[in-house]
């Protein structure tokens, strides 16, 4: 009994051990299996299931890049993005398709239809406009309408409109160069779109939480032209008052600087507006001046007499018969305008005998006349940097009729900046300098990726026979030249007109149209500027004296002002010069007299007594003290309210007087 | 025997010595949680002033933009001659009234020492444009 009685004690005590051996066991086993499940989620399916946690709720927020920006030589921008809103919609979420693309449509003033067939179309997402006017955006957004977006997109503004429109060119609406400049740097323009992860919170805000770019390092890098806004636009506005004149079909002006090759100014006519390109034709987005070809007729001769002064094939002094105006040369006849008889160098380039640059080019030769077209850049690419840049042809004579005709631009070809290029050699004493248009390239941050400097290609020719050829071109300009039209009464300059006939291309041959030029280097003493002007087809006139040296005169006029370039001939001063405000007039009775009787020269010592210009008008003042052989040094505008060194002060010829003007309050 | 040992079970001390180890553990536990929450919040307090900052700059880059656009269509030649001609009246200079104090500086010059001008040599033209009479 007492055996039983124990092992009856013992049986519930097994029995519980055995139930928690089995609950052991069991919680072990569930333990492990959460373990195993965690070494399996946590490991071996860990890629997967981040991918799927991050389809829920991570996002990839695109950080569109800030195009560089185009600026002309003063950091004045040419072409800038600015960041405008573009209208999306969800298709899905419109209360009534129909309904809601009339409304908005007649808030964005587009075809209603076409907006609800762009609709129909997209499940979840369609544009409604991209870069949306800033009154557009709010006519939307007062039709608080369900299912529209708004997201920013950089747009490309051209702030100055059709000034260069050519030579910059036109971004399309993603972004991306698609004419120009735009087209040849968007590499450099574009920056860097940033895709970052990361997440929606229930309000659709973004939460960036790998932090951001330095924003200058996703901006794409800016271009800095060698172009002056001003001069630039001078050329333009010159070129197409003459191409509107002359009813020509196109024209093209080059302004450029002799002593370092930079284009000042590149202007073609007809233009568009690159805010606005599609309505232009794409015909008229052509940067022609730096790219077409044309035969250059009369202004070629210039570089033919050149050759053949610096090759010593002639001289100066020289005569050639001008067969009185038609020349047999084989089966063909070479005529000149006017007949003429005895002629020199000189009197050829300055009544443009295309029968005197012809004998020229017999006595120099093929090889050699070839040679030195060569050397002043012609059959070599200008290197601009712009796409579809042409090489322009200078073949090589075979028959004497085509010796002829290339010694006056006929059967040759090249670029308008070619052309200016080459005239640049001329005032740059002989020295063919690179002409460049793009002048630096500088990333963000500041780093310079591309600085262009004056390049010197070779030397054309001889300083001394420059200087020669540039004389015999002043001859031009004069009342028995061509160009008489293009002088000007305060510069010197030198220049040659062209009048060639153009090839046409379908009948073969040459047609009855012309293309008249005047390239012009201004002043002659020391050139500061080469301009070219071409006239495409002009219907009035077709001589480049009539048509193209007057815009030529008036580019020089307005560039020698900008740039403060002192006459070639010194001007009486004193006189007049403008009509004076009568309230201006009292005021002058106030002012010190205006006179030579003011300046004391002490002659024997080269010093001169400082005039008092104080109470002068600014204008008298600086004409006072040029006078006094005294260089103004001017600050502020008005009349001067203190002058440096004081009135009395006897300095030497040439020294600075300091004038401060101070408008009337 | 048995009550001697109940006695000793009971004892506080005994008690404590044998909580000691699971309360620290979930202290333990619980100080890592708040860390770990704590510098949840803070990443995601981060972000969005991170997102924050990132649109201020783009309002400001995108305002910077505007003005420089602005500033750009005001200065535009056509514009300033338009102006010129139709609300003050002027004219360009007639031929010779523009006198040259000293040449105007091109950064052309710049890179050409041969025609450099120092900055103190940046004298500009007078230019003078014609009121034209009413």
């Amino acid at each position: 009994m007492k055996d039983f009685k124990a092992a009856g004690r013992a049986s519930p005590s097994r029995w519980v051990r055995l139930r928690v051996i089995f609950l052991a066991v069991v919680f072990w086993g569930l333990l492990a299996g959460v373990l195993v499940r965690a070494v399996v989620l946590q490991v071996y399916e860990r890629e997967h299931l981040r991918e799927l946690a991050q389809d829920q709720y991570v996002r990839q927020i695109e950080i569109p890049a800030r195009r560089g920006d185009i600026f002309e030589r003063n950091g004045l921008p040419l072409a800038q993005s600015v960041e405008v809103d573009s209208i999306w919609v969800d298709p899905s979420l419109l209360p009534n398709l129909a309904s809601s693309a009339r409304s908005l449509a007649r808030a964005l003033h587009v075809d209603p239809e076409e907006l609800q067939v762009r609709f129909a179309k997209a499940k979840r997402f369609a544009w409604v406009k991209r870069q949306a006017k800033p009154e557009e955006v709010a006519a939307v957004r007062a039709l608080a309408l369900a299912g529209i977006g708004f997201t920013r997109e950089p747009r490309r503004f051209y702030p100055h409109r059709e000034l260069a429109a050519q030579v910059i060119g036109i971004a399309g609406l993603d972004g991306t160069g698609l004419e120009g400049l735009e087209a040849a740097f968007d590499e450099e323009l574009s920056g860097q779109n940033l895709q970052l992860l990361g997440l929606r919170d229930a309000k659709g805000r973004k939460l960036l939480t790998q932090g951001t770019l330095y924003p200058p390092n996703r901006q794409g890098a800016s271009v800095t032209l060698t172009l002056d806004r001003q001069i630039e636009y001078f050329s333009e506005k010159a070129l197409a008052k003459a191409v509107e004149e002359a009813k020509a079909l196109s024209g093209m002006a080059v302004v450029l600087n002799p002593r370092t090759g930079e284009i000042l100014a590149l202007a073609n006519f007809p233009t568009f507006n690159p805010n606005t390109p599609y309505e232009s034709s794409r015909e008229l987005f052509r940067n022609r001046a730096a790219l077409d070809l044309f035969e250059p007729g009369s202004t070629f001769k210039s570089f033919a007499i050149a050759a053949a002064l610096d090759q010593g094939s002639i001289k100066a002094e020289d005569m050639f018969y001008c067969e009185e105006g038609a020349w047999d040369v084989g089966r063909h006849t070479i005529h000149d305008t006017h007949p003429h008889g005895w002629l020199g160098p000189g009197k050829i380039l300055q009544v443009s005998s295309n029968i005197g640059a012809a004998k020229i080019a017999q006595v120099l030769g093929r090889e050699r006349l070839v040679r030195y077209y060569e050397r002043f850049g012609f059959g070599e690419r200008a290197q601009l940097g712009l796409p579809g840049e042409a090489r322009g042809s200078v073949p090589f004579p075979k028959a004497d009729v085509s010796l002829a005709t290339a010694a006056f631009g006929h059967g040759v070809s090249a670029t308008a900046v070619q052309l200016a290029a080459a005239y640049g050699a001329l005032a740059n004493g002989g020295v063919l300098m690179r002409p460049w248009l793009v002048s630096k390239v500088t990333d963000p941050d500041g780093a310079v990726l591309l600085q262009r400097r004056p390049t010197e290609i070779r030397r054309a020719i001889s300083a001394k026979t420059a200087a020669q050829v540039l004389s015999m071109l002043e001859g031009v300009v004069e009342k028995e030249g061509t160009a008489p039209r293009a002088k000007m009464a305060e510069y010197r300059l030198a220049g040659k007109t062209g009048t060639a006939q153009k090839v046409d291309p379908v009948a073969g041959g040459y047609s009855d149209k012309r293309i008249a030029s005047f390239a012009g280097i201004v002043p002659a003493e020391d050139p500061r500027a080469v301009i070219l002007v071409v006239i495409d087809e002009p219907k009035t006139d077709v001589y480049g004296g009539l048509v193209a040296a007057p815009a030529f005169k008036e580019i020089a006029a307005a560039t020698m002002a900008y740039l403060g370039v002192a006459p070639s001939r010194p001007r009486a001063l004193g006189a007049p010069a403008l009509a004076v405000n009568p309230a201006d007039r009292d005021d002058a009775k106030l002012r010190p007299a205006a006179g030579a009787s003011d300046v004391t020269e002490l002659s024997d010592r080269g010093s001169v007594r400082v005039p008092d210009v104080r109470g002068s008008l600014g204008r008298d003042a600086v004409e006072r003290l040029l006078t006094a052989a005294l260089q103004p040094r001017l600050s502020g505008s008005g009349r001067v309210v203190s002058q440096t060194p004081p009135a009395g002060s006897i300095v030497e010829k040439g020294s600075r007087v300091s004038i401060e003007l101070r408008l009337r309050q | 025997m048995t009550k001697r040992r109940a006695n000793r079970g009971a004892s506080i001390g005994g008690i404590l010595v044998q909580l000691l180890p699971p309360t620290l553990l979930s202290l333990l536990f619980a100080a890592v949680g708040i860390v770990h929450v704590t510098s949840r919040v803070l990443v995601v307090h981060a972000a969005y002033q991170i997102s924050q900052l990132e649109a201020e700059s783009r309002t400001l880059v995108r305002e910077h933009d505007q003005l420089s656009l602005e500033r750009a269509i005001l200065v535009s030649p056509a514009r300033l001659e338009r102006i010129a001609r139709e609300t003050l009246d002027l004219a360009p200079p007639a031929a010779g009234s523009v006198i040259a104090a000293g040449h105007r500086k091109v950064t052309a010059t710049q890179l050409d020492p041969k025609t450099s001008d120092s900055p103190s040599d940046r004298a500009t033209a007078v230019r003078v444009a014609d009121r034209v009479a009413r």
